[in-house]
């Protein structure tokens, strides 16, 4: 062994630390060692699973945002859709008062219309009637003279024999 | 037509002459007994109006003007 360079003393001694390094490892290191490492272990999958249980949130949480999303854009468009029948139906609803409105108008301004027809016609006739009786009387005074009286009276006075004798 | 102890206005267009008024008495009896005065109002063209009491007769041109125009306001139209 000498002849070969390795000292039996030296390696008895290496052979001696490494049992005792082994056994105190194995006694007070190893265990808490491999404790740790399992706790590592563990830590991870629980973090494997936080992150999986957050990745399944995030998604659930997109889809509810999808889907809140989704809804008030539907609804949006309903109360859109509702505001705009709703001012179709105020427009008509306003188009049609008006048109009743300007119906009545326009009756009322052809009743008013004939009423200051009819008026003018009335006044028309009234001057009509005297402008004529006045031009008859001019006439008349013009023909009949002082020389016809006694004629006009003889006649009135046949007339009158004439009504008594009815 | 009532007889009243009253005057009877014969209103002319020009002053009546007797064979006039006497035509118009002998027309109306009961003038006979009453007073005739004579009026003149030349806006009558013709004719005679005649008032007694609150009795009017009116036998004028103007009074039928005036009767005619009255029936052409009554007209409608």
């Amino acid at each position: 062994m000498e002849a070969l360079g390795i000292d039996f003393k030296l390696l008895l001694a290496q052979i001696v630390n490494f049992v005792l390094f082994y056994l105190i490892f194995k006694k007070y290191l190893a265990v808490p060692f491999f404790k740790y490492l399992k706790k590592i272990e563990k830590d991870e999958k629980e973090k494997d699973k936080i992150l999986a249980a957050v990745r399944e949130k995030e998604i659930e949480i997109n889809k509810k945002e999808e889907e809140v999303l989704d809804s008030a854009h539907k609804q949006g468009l309903k109360i859109l859709n509702e505001a705009k029948e709703t001012s179709n139906e105020i427009r008509n609803e306003a188009l049609k008062d008006a048109g009743e409105e300007q119906k009545g108008l326009i009756t009322k301004l052809r009743k008013q219309l004939k009423e200051e027809k009819r008026n003018l016609y009335r006044q028309f006739r009234i001057h009509l009637i005297e402008i004529s009786s006045q031009m008859v009387e001019s006439v008349l005074k013009k023909f009949i003279g002082e020389e016809h009286q006694a004629a006009v009276i003889e006649r009135l006075i046949k007339q009158i024999e004439k009504r008594k004798k009815i | 037509m009532k007889v009243y102890n009253k005057k009877a206005i014969i209103i002319t267009p020009y002053k009546l002459d007797t064979k006039q008024r006497s035509a118009i008495v002998k027309a109306f009896p009961y003038l006979e007994k009453a007073g005739v005065e004579n009026i003149q109002d030349k806006s009558l063209i013709g004719g005679f109006i005649l008032k007694y009491g609150s009795t009017v007769f009116d036998a004028s041109i103007k009074g039928a003007v005036d009767d005619l125009a009255d029936k052409l306001y009554e007209i409608d139209r």
